[in-house]
């Protein structure tokens, strides 16, 4: 067998080369190049430097954004106590004031900015990423992102969450008009004046739920919608204003678990009051459902229950008088 | 003060600074493309080692720079700013072709045909045997091993054109000299 050394094998290697190399570039060439600068300008230094500063920015702000939301994952679902379990009473809760319970929902939700971050993450890291292997195990890496997020999101959407299985009212007129399938309980307080009602929420899903609290309110704030003040816990029927005093707390509720909850409102400001009668003539603001907050597998979430009777709050049509 | 209206004359060159702008940034990229346009030509015809694939590449390089002009702040590293683009457009190239490969029909019925004469030395036998060695490498170690011999780049000058480490530009090196190496002492037997 020949040795071949490294002198004999690079002569070798540059005589191929010397072989492939054409001479100087033809003439067609270099008219079609000449032409390349009569097609649109790439754009200038400020634009790229501007967009190279943007973009590792953008880059950053999607990832904390992303680690901000997806911490929670990794947390164990749920500190408050479980059902049935006691919370130590509040001696100064005062249901009439605005108390514990009562939530604002976020403009949007985890499920839809979790998706939307891991997009922009994507894009991001596509931007900023070298061509080759590098881009390849990004590409590798969102998909995955990707993949969890929304299998993360399929998930907590099959859970259907809290559903309201029962209720009973507080300073209410329950009521069945003729024809109706459902019960229409009537808010007969007077204006500013507290009421309450209760409802059962129940987990319906495969997974443990932890119940956050309830939404402020389903309807804008106006002279003729109630508010929603505070929310109570417990099992006493007749709960609410002369109920015990057991503020609402963050409770889980495993799956087939369930946790009655007192609201406690306030009568709008032209709420029709005690003198209300259902069998004359009324207009009324409608409450159908309450949106509770809770959190799945750490993500929050909104639902909307629908009450097992028809919430109205009647009101003076004469209220608030025309100017 | 009295007010007045100006008016302005209708059809007035308002676009004239701009495209005289343009055409300076034009010129300017036209002059330097054009000084290394033999050595691209070159350096691409001998990375393809397909003449027409390499006006190709080049074209598809200087519309790429013209595109990033605003990328180069500094015309006297155009050389080195060019040559990569290049380098990369001729590495895409390789790697489509390596994923539509092409047999080359005509070449196998020729030689069958009209079988090659041994010249004495069998120095026709070894310049095939390097040039198909060199095909058979794969775009990485081809376009390292072209930019070290032919392009006579230094190795950190390979790693900044292919944007790879020095360490990897080394070893690639060297596996693919180990190749060649192989193939000629097979073919001096």
């Amino acid at each position: 067998m020949s040795d071949v050394d490294g002198t004999r094998l690079e002569r070798e290697i540059s005589e191929a080369m010397r072989r492939r190399d054409p001479g100087p570039a033809p003439i067609g060439l270099r008219d079609r190049v000449a032409r390349v600068p009569q097609g649109p300008a790439g754009r200038g230094p400020a634009l790229r430097g501007l967009s190279r500063a943007v973009v590792p920015v953008l880059g950053v702000a999607a990832a904390i954004a992303l680690l901000l939301l997806t911490i929670p994952l990794f947390l164990v679902p749920g500190s408050g106590p479980g059902p049935g379990a006691s919370v130590a009473p509040v001696a100064t809760f005062d249901p009439y004031l605005h108390g514990p319970g009562i939530t604002e929902a976020p403009p949007l939700e985890a499920d839809v900015v979790v998706p939307l971050g891991l997009l922009l993450l994507g894009v991001v890291v596509f931007a900023i990423a070298p061509r080759g292997p590098r881009r390849a195990a990004a590409a590798l890496v969102v998909l995955l992102a990707l993949g969890f997020g929304g299998a993360l999101v399929l998930l907590t959407h099959a859970n259907t969450g809290p559903v309201a299985s029962s209720g009973g009212v507080g300073v209410l007129n329950p009521d069945q008009p003729a024809g109706s399938p459902r019960w229409t309980a009537f808010i007969t307080a007077a204006p500013r004046e507290p009421f309450s009602f209760g409802f059962s929420v129940e987990n319906d899903g495969p997974l443990t739920i932890h119940l956050d609290g309830i939404v402020a309110s389903g309807v804008p704030p106006d002279d003729h919608a109630p508010t929603f003040r505070a929310a109570w816990t417990g099992t006493e029927p007749n709960g609410g204003i002369g109920g015990p005093a057991e503020p609402f707390a963050p409770v889980d509720l495993p799956p087939g678990g369930h946790v009655l909850l007192w609201l406690v409102g306030a009568a709008s400001e032209c709420a029709a009051g005690p003198a209300f009668d259902p069998s004359g003539s009324w207009s009324a603001v409608s409450i159908p459902d309450v949106r509770v907050r809770y959190s799945i597998l750490g993500i929050p979430r909104t639902a909307t229950i629908r009450l097992p009777y028809d919430l109205m709050q009647p009101y003076a049509e004469s209220c608030p008088p025309q100017p | 003060m009295v007010g007045s209206i100006v008016s302005e004359p209708i059809g007035r060159d308002v676009a004239g600074p701009s495209l005289r702008a343009v055409d300076g940034r034009g010129d300017a990229f036209r002059r330097l493309v054009d000084r290394e346009l033999d050595g691209a030509y070159r350096l691409a015809a001998v990375i393809l080692n397909d003449r027409v694939e390499a006006e190709d590449a080049v074209h598809d390089a200087a519309l790429v720079a013209w595109r990033r002009w605003g990328d180069l702040r500094d015309p006297a590293r155009f050389e080195a700013w060019f040559r990569r683009i290049l380098v990369n457009g001729c590495r895409d190239r390789l790697r489509a072709r390596a994923r539509h490969r092409v047999v080359d029909v005509g070449r196998e019925l020729v030689e069958a045909e009209h079988p090659r004469v041994t010249d004495a030395t069998g120095a026709t036998a070894i310049r095939d045997a390097v040039d198909r060695a060199l095909e058979g490498l794969g775009p990485d170690e081809r376009l390292i091993v072209v930019l070290r011999f032919h392009a006579d780049l230094t190795v950190p000058a390979i790693a900044a054109t292919i944007g790879i480490p020095e360490g990897t530009v080394k070893s690639r090196l060297h596996h693919a000299l180990g190749r060649l190496r192989a193939v000629l002492e097979v073919e001096e037997r």
